[in-house]
């Protein structure tokens, strides 16, 4: 039996956001899961129904060239899978502790921002998800209401708005020069400055170094499940709206400039991992790493690079969160005593591997096609950041193990699949004896560098608030005065 | 013209608050000074380009309603922003007894 259904891009956004009051409306755990598996079943499905006919364009209420433009292609099926793969498992995840239904409620609304923003092509509804999808992270955040976690939070909130207040002044003067919002029929030239405030915003939102000092406060301070949600997709956002501005002929110039940011913030990432000594902290600062890898790439490898590592990272946050939070500690040393039990630490070790880029997991794939596909400048620069990954990641492994009794939990399950599946699936794509003997020189320099190199303490200047302007205005003026010098 | 030079120098002050202000209450309010001056360049930009009316058939000069549909949307999205910001604020000086946001830095890096 077969149902034919018309399926729009549209839907993406309407089914979690008309499942979400839901959330609120029932409060028993029974339904929440009802509700849950419903969601991200009519998600996965409406997905698979666009994935056939794809690329398909919609305009909102059918008014041709006039409505919101979206466009469901290659790039929204990558990353509306690794949304509602993220947020799926987390609620999975969640379903074992004690999440209030605002959790839910919030979670779906994220879901449809994500999605929402993987389809649109339009500059103002791009401003409404990126405020919207931010105004939720707060307040996932700061859930737990402590103060530090409030004060995480509102420093992301201030910076985020400052810049999000430049983005629409930049969308504003698009607008006067050129009388539309729609990326694909913006025409004409964009003057640097406005490019730069166009762009810089997004960058902040995608977590890369000079820009995101927010980050690790924030992702290392909220709750495990919040923390995988905002490592594994909540980040990825930015990078789909700055491939999708970059694509078009306007802004196809803006991409050198964001090239050099990113390959500084895989470099910066790993040096301030490797010189962590908070569990978490590590994970955020190798999340600015990779995600310096995932702009880099651009949109065809960059997009699965930023799949790979949504899942990854994920499963990397899930077990480290989960062990923080059942002993307590944030601190390696203390984590050393306590050590983490066996079933733990085979998922810990897959998370770890397929960040390190080894050979049948996922990260070997898409990073050796980054750098298979960069200059000669970003080769250096993306294996040295490699080398840390390797180097810091080696950090949380050595923690070692107890015995334990064995358990499987689901969502970890579901990440490591994907992780090996993609590993040994696509494993064609990137093999090359050049490739592995690459990845193979990286690691064992990496392990080299964690025996050597004593980490050290680094004062935690770039994370004030008020630096963390200057550092926005900037890497504002340099992207600005790098789009003029190239015009 | 006169309206976006207002704008830019509205913006540029609240700015310099975020930055020179210690006081968090001080830096929401320079957000907010700064999103007025948004507000002020869209208003502006509405007014340069006199636009055909979008339904009715008439002649004469009329503002595009475009930018004005944009900013009002922008301006609820600022008005929640702001009031969950306000919301932060309030409970931190309630935890923490202290609104400086130098105090509340040095404290979070020597206890996380």
């Amino acid at each position: 039996m077969s149902i034919d259904i018309h399926v729009y891009p549209s839907l993406l956004t309407l089914v979690p956001m008309l499942f979400a009051p839901l959330f609120l409306l029932f409060r028993t755990k029974v339904i929440h899961k009802i509700l849950a598996t419903l969601t991200v079943l009519l998600d996965l499905l409406i997905i698979y129904k666009l994935m056939l006919a794809m690329p398909i364009d919609e305009y909102t209420g059918g008014w041709i060239l006039r409505g919101i433009h979206l466009r469901f292609d290659n790039l929204s099926l990558i990353y509306t899978l690794l949304f509602v793969t993220v947020i799926g498992t987390s609620w999975i995840s969640s379903f074992k502790k004690n999440y209030p239904p605002l959790f839910y409620f919030l979670t779906s609304i994220l879901l449809s921002t994500l999605n929402t923003s993987a389809i649109t092509l339009d500059l103002f509804n791009i401003y409404v998800m990126l405020e919207l999808s931010s105004i939720i992270a707060y307040i996932l955040i700061a859930m737990k209401e402590n103060w530090k976690h409030l004060w995480a939070s509102l420093k992301y909130l201030m910076i985020s708005y400052f810049a999000f207040t430049m983005y629409l002044t930049a969308v504003g003067l698009i607008y006067m020069h050129t009388g539309t919002l729609d990326i694909t029929r913006i025409s004409g030239e964009i003057s640097p400055i406005i490019a730069s405030m166009l762009i810089v915003p997004l960058l902040l939102k995608s977590g890369v170094f000079p820009v995101s000092m927010w980050l690790p406060a924030a992702h290392s301070l909220a709750p495990t499940e919040v923390s995988a949600i905002l490592s594994g997709s909540f980040v990825k956002m930015g990078s789909i709206v700055i491939f999708r501005l970059t694509s078009t002929p306007i802004l196809k110039h803006a991409y050198i400039p964001i090239t050099f940011i990113a390959l500084l913030s895989a470099l910066i990432g790993v040096i301030l991992a490797y010189n962590e000594s908070n569990v978490k902290r590590i994970l955020a600062f190798s999340t600015i790493s990779q995600m310096g890898f995932v702009l880099a790439g651009g949109p065809i490898y960059g997009s699965l690079h930023a799949f790979n590592h949504g899942i990854f990272k994920s499963l990397l946050f899930f077990t480290v969160g989960d062990q923080v939070e059942e002993t307590g500690h944030y601190d390696i040393k203390a984590l050393k005593h306590a050590k983490f039990p066996m079933y733990r630490y085979i998922f810990l070790l897959i998370g770890i591997l397929g960040i390190a880029g080894v050979p049948l997991f996922s990260g070997f794939i898409s990073k050796s096609i980054i750098i298979h596909h960069m200059p000669l400048y970003g080769k250096i620069a993306l294996i040295l950041a490699s080398i840390g990954t390797v180097a810091s990641m080696a950090k949380l492994a050595s923690i070692g193990y107890r015995k334990s009794i064995l358990k499987i939990p689901s969502h970890y399950l579901i990440f490591a699949t994907i992780t090996v599946f993609v590993g040994i699936k696509y494993i064609n794509y990137a093999l090359s004896s050049w490739a592995l003997i690459e990845s193979f020189i990286v690691i064992a320099i990496g392990l080299a560098i964690f025996l050597m190199l004593h980490p050290k303490h680094i004062p935690r200047i770039l994370e004030k608030l008020d630096i963390m302007v200057i550092e926005y205005m900037l890497t504002l003026i340099s992207m600005w005065a790098i789009l003029y010098i190239q015009r | 013209m006169i309206y976006i030079a207002i704008a830019v120098v509205i913006f540029a002050i609240g700015g310099i608050g975020i930055i020179w202000k210690d006081n968090i209450l001080l830096k929401l309010l320079s957000l907010g000074i700064m999103n007025a001056g948004v507000v002020v360049l869209f208003v502006s930009i509405a007014g340069l380009k006199h636009r055909i009316p979008a339904i009715l058939n008439t002649n004469g000069p009329y503002a595009d309603p475009l930018p004005q549909a944009v900013i009002i949307t922008s301006i609820v999205i600022g008005f929640a922003t702001m009031s969950l910001a306000l919301v932060f604020t309030m409970l931190i000086s309630l935890k923490k007894g202290t609104l400086s946001s130098k105090k509340l830095q040095e404290d979070i890096d020597r206890e996380h």
